[in-house]
C-alpha cells in the first residue's frame, strides 16, 4: 500500500463514518457479505456449511465468506463435480506444502453455498 | 518508557499464553486475566533500555497513533492473511479456550498454515475474551500500536527518524495494508527491532528472542540472525538463551499435537537446497531490486545502506543481524518451486517489511553511556546492570 492508497483509505474511512460495521464491511467486500451475515443469522454456529467454488475466480471470496461464518464448520469445493464426489478442495498444488490434513468426504452439510461471479447464494 | 512496556508486556502475554496452551491449561476467561494481570505486572518491573523521549516527541506520534487508530476503528479488515489465516485463529482460541481444539485440529472450517506460531493470535484471543467481542474490530489497535511502538522505543523519539525516514512510508503504508492489515510481520519487525536493540545494549533479550520464534516462522531464522550476530560482537549471554529454548520447544511439541494443513514442508525444502543452490544469486538479485524500488520504498534501503556504512563499528551487531536475515530470506526464495521474480512480487516486500525497524538501529541511535555524557536534553532512565 502506498501512501497514495493510505490518502484512498482514509477518503473511504470518511466515506463509511455514519455506516453501520456490516454496511462498512459490504461496501469494501462486496454484496456478499450481506448474504453471508443472512446466514450467520439463520444458520447455528454448530451447523455445517458446503461452499462450492463454481468459478476460476471464487476462491478469495468462498475463503473470506468461510472465515465470516465460522465456527461453522465450512468445507470447499472446487467446483460441481468435486461437490458431487464429495472432494474437498486443494488450495495449494506444490509438492512442497501440504494441503488441509487428510480426512474422509465429508457428510452433506447443513447448508450449501455457491459462488460465482464475485456473488454468492444459497442452494435450495 | 510506556511503549516499551506496551511490547514487552504483549510479549511476556503471548510467551505465556502459549506455553500454557501447549500444556494443555484452558485458555478461558480466567486464564487470559491472569495472564494479562502477570504481563503488566512484568513490564512495569522492567528497567526500561532506552531514554525517555521528550514531549515534542511524543506528541507527533500520539497525534498520528489517533489518527491511525480512527482509521482502523472505520475501515474493515480488507487484507487476506489478517482476514483468511491469523483473526480466525485468534477467533478459534477464544471460541475454543485452547490452541489444540477442533479448529487446529483441522475438524472445524478452514485453518491456513496451521503451524504458523501463534503470539499475536494469543494476544488477540486474550483482548476478545476480555472484552466479549469476538470479532476483528476489537483487536486492530494492537496491530497500529505494536510497529509503532517499537519505532518509537528504538529510534529513542527522535522524530527526523521516525517520520523523516522510517514510519510514513515504511511502517504506516507497508506493503499490503500497513498498520491497517492484521498481517503478522510487522509485529515480527517490532520484536526483531527490540531483540537486536537489547542485545546490543548488553540487556535482556531472552523476552524479544522467544517472542520472534512465536510470531512467526521467519521469526525462528530471525532469532538465529539476531543470537549469531550478538555472538560476533561478543555480547551474547547465555541468559539471553534460555527463554527462546523454552519457547521452541514449545512451538515443536505444540506443533507435534496438531496436524500441518497449508504449511510448507521444511523437510523437503531443505533436501532439495544442493539442487537449487545455483539459484541463490537471482534470489539476492531479486530482493535488491524490491528493495530499491522507489515506489515502494522510496530511498529507504539505500539510506539504511549509506547508513550501515558509517555507522559499521558502532552498529556491528544490527548490521551482521540484519545481513544473515538478508541471506536466510534468500536462501528461502531459492529453495521455493515458484520463479523467483513471481515469487518476489508476492513475498519480497513483505521480508523486508521485517528488517525496517531493526534498521532504525544503524541510524545513529546513541547507546546509554552517550547519553549520560551528552548530559542533558534526554533522562537517561536506563539503570546500570550487574553482569
Amino acid at each position: 500500500m502506498s501512501v497514495r492508497q493510505l490518502v484512498a483509505n482514509a477518503r473511504t474511512a470518511w466515506a463509511m463514518r455514519s455506516f453501520s460495521h456490516d454496511d462498512r464491511r459490504a461496501f469494501v467486500y462486496g454484496e456478499w457479505y450481506r448474504e453471508v451475515q443472512r446466514i450467520r443469522a439463520s444458520v447455528p454456529e454448530n451447523a455445517s456449511v458446503d461452499i462450492v467454488m463454481a468459478d476460476a475466480d471464487a476462491r478469495d471470496v468462498a475463503v473470506f465468506a468461510g472465515a465470516a461464518l465460522a465456527p461453522r464448520d465450512c468445507r470447499f469445493f472446487a467446483g460441481w463435480d468435486a461437490f458431487r464426489r464429495r472432494e474437498r478442495a486443494l488450495f495449494l498444488h506444490d509438492a512442497r506444502a501440504v494441503n488441509a490434513p487428510s480426512a474422509a468426504p465429508p457428510p452433506a452439510a447443513n447448508v450449501v453455498l455457491v459462488v460465482e461471479r464475485g456473488t454468492i447464494r444459497a442452494v435450495p | 518508557m510506556i511503549a516499551q512496556r506496551f511490547l514487552f508486556a504483549g510479549a511476556v502475554n503471548g510467551i505465556a499464553l502459549f506455553v500454557l496452551g501447549a500444556l494443555h491449561v484452558p485458555l478461558t476467561f480466567l486464564t487470559f486475566l491472569l495472564v494479562l494481570i502477570a504481563s503488566i505486572w512484568s513490564a512495569a518491573a522492567m528497567p526500561p533500555l532506552s531514554v525517555t523521549p521528550k514531549a515534542a516527541a511524543w506528541l507527533p506520534h500520539s497525534i498520528l497513533a489517533l489518527v491511525l487508530l480512527i482509521l482502523a476503528t472505520i475501515t474493515p479488515l480488507t487484507d487476506y492473511d489478517g482476514v483468511a489465516t491469523w483473526i480466525p485463529k485468534a477467533k478459534a482460541i477464544a471460541r475454543e479456550a485452547s490452541i489444540t481444539g477442533p479448529f487446529f485440529r483441522g475438524e472445524r472450517g478452514l485453518t491456513l498454515h496451521n503451524h504458523y506460531p501463534l503470539l499475536i493470535p494469543l494476544n488477540d484471543a486474550a483482548i476478545m475474551r476480555l472484552t466479549g467481542t469476538i470479532d476483528d474490530r476489537a483487536v486492530r489497535w494492537l496491530y497500529v500500536l505494536i510497529p509503532l511502538a517499537a519505532l518509537l522505543a528504538i529510534s529513542e523519539g527522535r522524530a527526523w527518524i521516525c517520520f523523516g525516514i522510517v514510519l510514513l512510508p515504511q511502517v504506516i503504508a507497508a506493503p499490503e495494508g500497513g498498520v491497517l492489515s492484521a498481517y503478522n510481520d510487522l509485529a515480527v519487525a517490532a520484536f526483531f527491532g527490540m531483540a537486536v536493540y537489547a542485545l546490543d545494549r548488553s540487556e535482556f533479550a531472552g523476552v524479544w528472542l522467544a517472542a520472534l520464534i512465536l510470531t512467526k516462522n521467519e521469526g525462528i531464522a530471525l532469532a538465529i540472525a539476531s543470537i549469531i550476530a550478538a555472538a560476533i560482537a561478543r555480547k551474547l549471554r547465555v541468559r539471553d538463551l534460555w527463554l527462546p529454548a523454552v519457547a521452541f520447544i514449545a512451538l515443536i511439541a505444540w506443533r507435534a499435537q496438531i496436524p500441518d494443513a497449508y504449511d510448507e514442508r521444511y523437510s523437503v525444502l531443505v533436501r532439495e537446497l544442493p539442487s537449487h543452490a545455483n539459484r541463490f544469486f537471482y534470489a539476492v538479485v531479486a530482493l535488491l531490486r524490491a528493495a530499491i524500488d522507489l515506489k515502494t520504498w522510496g530511498l529507504f534501503w539505500p539510506a539504511v545502506l549509506v547508513a550501515m556504512l558509517i555507522a559499521r563499528k558502532r552498529a556491528l551487531l544490527p548490521i551482521v543481524a540484519i545481513a544473515i536475515a538478508f541471506a536466510s530470506y534468500a536462501i528461502a526464495f531459492t529453495v521455493t518451486s515458484w520463479s523467483i521474480d513471481e515469487l518476489a512480487k508476492v513475498a519480497a516486500n513483505r521480508l523486508l517489511v521485517q528488517l525496517v525497524i531493526a534498521s532504525v538501529a544503524c541510524f545513529g541511535v546513541r547507546r546509554p553511556q552517550e547519553t549520560v555524557s551528552k548530559g542533558g536534553t534526554d533522562t537517561l532512565v536506563c539503570a546500570p546492570r550487574a553482569g
